[in-house]
């Protein structure tokens, strides 16, 4: 069986199961990525302009909700009030050329940011790695890549713009508003809705991106001097197994080579994935060994947009929490040891990374020094709460955040204590909607004790 | 014949099912193959209807189209196939 490393990043779905919400008449449903949160808006606002979203914005049903691609695991879009789509919100708005700086409306997807600064010369600097979401959605959730020297998206966020709940649209930036501005860039759809937003690139560059099969306990065991030694340095490793796939990504000058997906690859990938499921889990490692370890090293070389984000065909569930680097590999390592010891029911890979921090107001990164952001995930229509509540205590234990976006079961009682400006961003929130008109349920369990 | 997609439909459309339906990424039917299109239209509207909205195999729900209602996904759905959907 010929897989590749790739196939296990993409991927293919397996038939999960997704029980339909019964739609509300004149209603139709709404459903994040997943297909795990689900809700049924009384109404679909659909602005084409800044100006028209502001007028939208002060009658609007309340909860108001802003959605993007729907790729959070967490039920921050939910609404039965109003959900504000950003479709026409998006595009490429202007470039500064001498600075390095493009602005984007907020619905712009990622995909579409790498191609659009190609003409000139420009580049993001990192990207997450699902090309899908929109800005408005990436940022508000700090969603992030890889590096220890490189942010998440809203650390490259040099200004924006944010309509409010009174109709206003705010121009902010570091020295426009640098409090509002601070709080706006990782602010979960609670302050207003994003309308714009502008980023600080670079030149233009390649990547080339080496992916191999190693021990884990081997690449924890140098994972600081890989990471250090490496523009991206990222870990998936295999439950059940005593391998994972090491993905390290450098910038060349090479001539492009990254050939597609074989959709072939993709079925093996859906055979494998379908055996191991019907396997029971203390049975799985000699066969994910055997699997994993005939994987080969590939390398490719692309655009570096091309390289960073790419389309996820494989839907899943997803908890991520973000510990200080220095807890990074025990963490990983009591997560890696409880699912074998408990026969948690699991073949997705785990995902390691380090990521720079910010100084954002919310982000998971704010702060100082280095963040190891570690991910757990279950096949979508795989029920995930048993697994889930089995470890996120252990990224308790080691001073995690969890990502915004995804599944977590903290609330504001908690969530004081990881974030020192959660209360200054309380109070901008307050003074930004009054009303609480952005707040659904999960928010109210977020923000208010 | 189906009626042609709107000018805000075909917009919406870019943005969102046409990042498969013209590739045919993930096995997904390609604009305009009415052959590949056949056996799921024979389904009918409401099971296509379901699909489109709550996700389906590699599809996503929703198509990635957050601003897509019903009539929407009815009109796009018969533009790609080149035909109508059958209650």
């Amino acid at each position: 069986m010929k897989l590749k490393r790739r196939d296990f990043i993409a991927g293919t779905l397996l038939a999960g199961v997704v029980a339909r919400v019964e739609a509300v008449a004149g209603s139709t449903p709404w459903y994040n990525w997943s297909g795990h949160v689900n809700a049924n808006p009384a109404h679909r606002l659909r602005p084409r302009s800044e100006a028209e979203l502001a007028q939208m914005l002060t009658s609007a049903t309340a909860p108001v909700r802003p959605v993007g691609s729907g790729h959070s695991f967490s039920p921050l879009v939910p609404t039965d009030g109003s959900l504000v789509t950003l479709d026409w919100l998006a595009g490429l708005r202007s470039v500064d050329e001498e600075n390095m700086t493009a602005t984007f409306g907020a619905g712009t997807r990622l995909m579409d940011i790498g191609p659009a600064l190609q003409s000139y010369n420009q580049a993001p600097v990192n990207l997450p790695d699902i090309d899908r979401q929109t800005i408005a959605g990436a940022i508000a959730t700090a969603t992030h890549g890889t590096g220890q020297t490189l942010g998440g998206l809203s650390a490259y966020v040099t200004a924006l713009k944010l309509a409010t709940m009174d109709g206003e649209i705010l121009s902010l930036s570091a020295s426009d508003s640098p409090d509002i501005f601070n709080a706006a860039r990782v602010s979960l759809g609670a302050l207003g809705v994003v309308t714009e937003v502008t980023f600080q690139n670079r030149k233009a560059y390649r990547l080339k991106a080496k992916s191999e099969v190693i021990t884990l306990e081997q690449a924890l065991d140098h994972f600081d001097e890989e990471a250090a030694a490496h523009r991206h340095y990222e870990l998936f490793p295999f439950l059940y197994s005593d391998y994972t796939i090491a993905l390290t990504i450098d910038e060349t000058t090479g001539d492009i080579d990254h050939p597609p997906l074989d959709p072939e690859e993709d079925a093996q990938f859906q055979d494998l994935m379908s055996l191991l499921m019907s396997t029971p889990a203390i049975a799985r490692q000699p066969i994910i060994d055997a699997v994993v370890s005939d994987l080969p090293t590939t390398t490719v070389v692309d655009e570096s947009y091309k390289i960073l984000a790419n389309i996820r065909n494989t839907r899943f569930n997803e908890m991520e929490y973000s510990v200080p680097a220095e807890a990074g590999a025990a963490c990983l390592r009591e997560i890696v040891r409880t699912v074998r010891d408990q026969k948690l029911d699991v073949v997705f890979p785990l995902e390691y990374r380090y990521v720079a921090a910010d100084n954002t107001w919310l982000g998971m990164h704010s702060g100082e020094g280095v963040f190891a952001a570690i991910s757990i995930h279950q096949l979508a229509g795989v029920d995930y709460q048993a697994y889930f509540d089995v470890i996120e205590p252990i990224f308790w234990k080691y001073g995690g955040r969890p990502h915004w976006g995804k599944v977590h079961s903290l609330g504001a009682a908690e969530l004081k204590h990881l974030y020192p400006r959660f209360s200054d961003f309380q109070a901008i929130r307050q003074q930004l909607d009054r009303e609480g008109k952005l707040l659904n349920a999960h928010l109210r369990r977020v923000f208010l004790d | 014949m189906p009626e042609p997609m709107t000018t805000d439909q075909a917009f919406l459309w870019s943005g969102s099912c046409a990042q498969c339906h013209v590739s045919g990424n993930a096995g997904a039917p390609v604009s305009g193959d009415t052959a590949a299109w056949q056996p799921r239209m024979t389904k009918g509207r409401e099971t296509l209807l379901e699909h489109t909205i709550a996700g389906f195999k590699n599809m996503p729900p929703l198509g990635y189209c957050m601003a897509c209602e019903e009539a929407d996904f009815v009109t796009m759905i018969e533009s790609m196939a080149g035909t109508r959907l059958t209650d």
